[in-house]
């Protein structure tokens, strides 16, 4: 496969990012600075091409005039930019929150609430007996860890005594769904370390020796950096 | 002598040197893989039962918010999906709730197509309802009413109503299976309680694996068919459909990289205790 430049720009793009690794330094500040501008320009391209075609675009065809109301509320969102009339962004914004917490909240009783308690946690759904052990024994932890959980959130009330067991199991099964989350999170960003690099560095074969020299280039540039005291490595 | 033993300096080595030997790992692995058992989990095993499961011929949703950070993660899942739903001849309509989806869209039909034994017809097999903003708000809206939100034009801005794929399609309830590859925005939960609930459509999802713990519990009531977990989920899939590919590749490394870490994590725990019973602090 030919090296084209868009893989050459991202093998250096990423071999140079890297280097936060080292310690905050003009190399890495550079790349972040370029990734920062260009993500946030296409960010913003994309998000007021939709808001033409999807906004403006259909206010002008017959009958579909209240699409003004999205228009004004998305165009006062921009004047955040300009300090004299940041106060009007607010407005807008507090729709959308709203909103948002309108339509959350209309489904989120149900499926992870009432849902998840009764198909999850309570029998008949999720049963203890008739079932084969290794089933029985998750539901009857599932049910055990659910309510001990939730008793962990009450504040109201001191709880001394034998009630103080299940207020400390609730803590240990919270610290066990946390410890699983940030075994994943450490796996993801092994993988994503692994990913950026088959992607953009090592792969096709061809784009390997730029890389490479890409490397050398970056960790001259360090040496320098760090002997010059424009960065230090402590 | 500065009175530190040896297991103390250990514990304060630089993090410069160990991200180092995580690079390392992670390129040595990749450049020369070896080889070690895959067992594949219950999770992929159940992905690959409802892809399977999709009757021939059924237009499927498909909310494509895959990301340039976990394309190479997410990419061999999503494609061999697709490519597994086309050689069924079902079809699929396309949104999504990311920017960055919109340059990966055309991307992954490509290489499905390439896949495919037969050529993918555009408002036929496919169709591309483009970048739909607002994250909840704009999915709530969009299920709902599909033509509303979207103007009645596609990605392209031809009327969808001209495609023989949107007859009868104008809502969330009008898939009766769903895919949302969810990137690593933690937004599963968002298409259960917005889609897979209130509609009914079976649901089933693709995202990284930061994302496994959040989604469990919806796996184990059933109100989310099916998960292919980050690019564990990828490799298997790859496995299972004797496609490998990518994702195989990269699996190694990271399991290579995750040992590494295990060790650093045992190693510091026994220095830790020897320095202390040595009268370390």
């Amino acid at each position: 496969m030919a090296v084209t430049i868009g893989m050459l720009v991202a093998s250096w793009m990423c071999v140079m990012l890297y280097t936060i690794l080292y310690g905050d330094q003009p190399i890495s500040r550079f790349a972040e600075h370029i990734y920062m501008g260009t993500t946030a320009g296409y960010y913003a391209y994309v998000n007021l091409r939709f808001y033409w075609d999807k906004g403006i675009v259909q206010m002008m065809e017959p009958g579909k005039i209240h699409f003004i109301i999205p228009v004004i509320l998305g165009i006062c969102v921009y004047a955040r930019l300009y300090t004299p009339t940041r106060w009007v962004y607010r407005y807008p914004m507090a729709i959308l929150m709203g909103s948002m917490l309108g339509v959350s909240i209309r489904t989120t009783v149900f499926s992870q609430i009432i849902d998840q308690f009764i198909l999850g946690n309570l029998p008949p759904l999720a049963p203890i007996v008739g079932v084969p052990a290794g089933m029985a024994i998750n539901n009857l932890i599932i049910i055990f860890g659910s309510i001990c959980a939730t008793v962990f959130f009450v504040f109201s009330h001191d709880f001394a005594g034998p009630t103080r067991y299940i207020h400390r199991i609730g803590r240990l099964f919270l610290l066990c769904s946390f410890g699983a989350t940030y075994g994943n999170t450490t796996s993801y960003r092994y993988e994503l370390m692994a990913g950026t690099m088959i992607s953009n560095m090592l792969r096709p074969v061809e784009l390997l020796p730029y890389t490479l020299g890409f490397i050398v280039v970056v960790a001259i540039a360090l040496v320098v950096i760090f002997k010059m005291g424009i960065a230090s490595w402590d | 002598m500065s009175g530190k033993t040896i297991w103390r300096r250990a514990l304060d080595l630089d993090h410069r040197i160990i991200a180092t030997g995580i690079f390392l790992i992670i390129t040595y692995m990749i450049l020369s893989p070896i080889e070690i058992p895959f067992p594949v989990s219950s999770y992929g095993q159940q992905y690959y039962d409802f892809v399977t499961e999709v009757p021939a011929g059924t237009t499927v949703g498909f909310m494509m918010g895959d990301t340039v950070a976990t394309k190479p993660q997410l990419k061999p899942s999503t494609t061999i999906t697709m490519w597994m739903l086309y050689e069924k001849n079902c079809k699929i309509v396309y949104w999504y709730d990311k920017v960055e989806a919109v340059g990966l869209m055309n991307e992954y039909i490509a290489v499905v197509d390439e896949m495919s034994s037969r050529e993918l017809v555009y408002g036929v097999d496919y169709i591309d309802l483009g970048f739909i903003a607002g994250t909840e708000t704009g999915a709530v809206a969009f299920l709902e009413n599909i033509r509303g939100v979207t103007g009645g034009v596609d990605v392209n801005g031809d009327p969808i109503d001209s495609f023989p794929i949107m007859e009868g399609v104008n809502g969330g309830g009008d898939f009766a299976y769903g895919i949302a590859n969810c990137g690593c925005e933690c937004t599963e939960p968002m298409y259960i309680r917005q889609w897979g609930m209130p509609y009914g459509t079976e649901l089933a999802t693709i995202n990284c694996a930061m994302d496994l713990p959040a989604i469990t519990l919806y796996l184990a009531t059933g109100q989310l068919r099916a998960t292919a977990n980050g690019l564990l989920g990828s490799a298997e899939f790859e496995y299972l459909t004797g496609r490998l590919g990518l994702a195989f590749g990269q699996i190694l490394a990271v399991s290579f990289a995750g040992l590494y870490f295990v060790i650093l994590v045992v190693l510091g725990n026994v220095f830790y205790f020897i320095d202390r019973s040595q009268g370390g602090n």
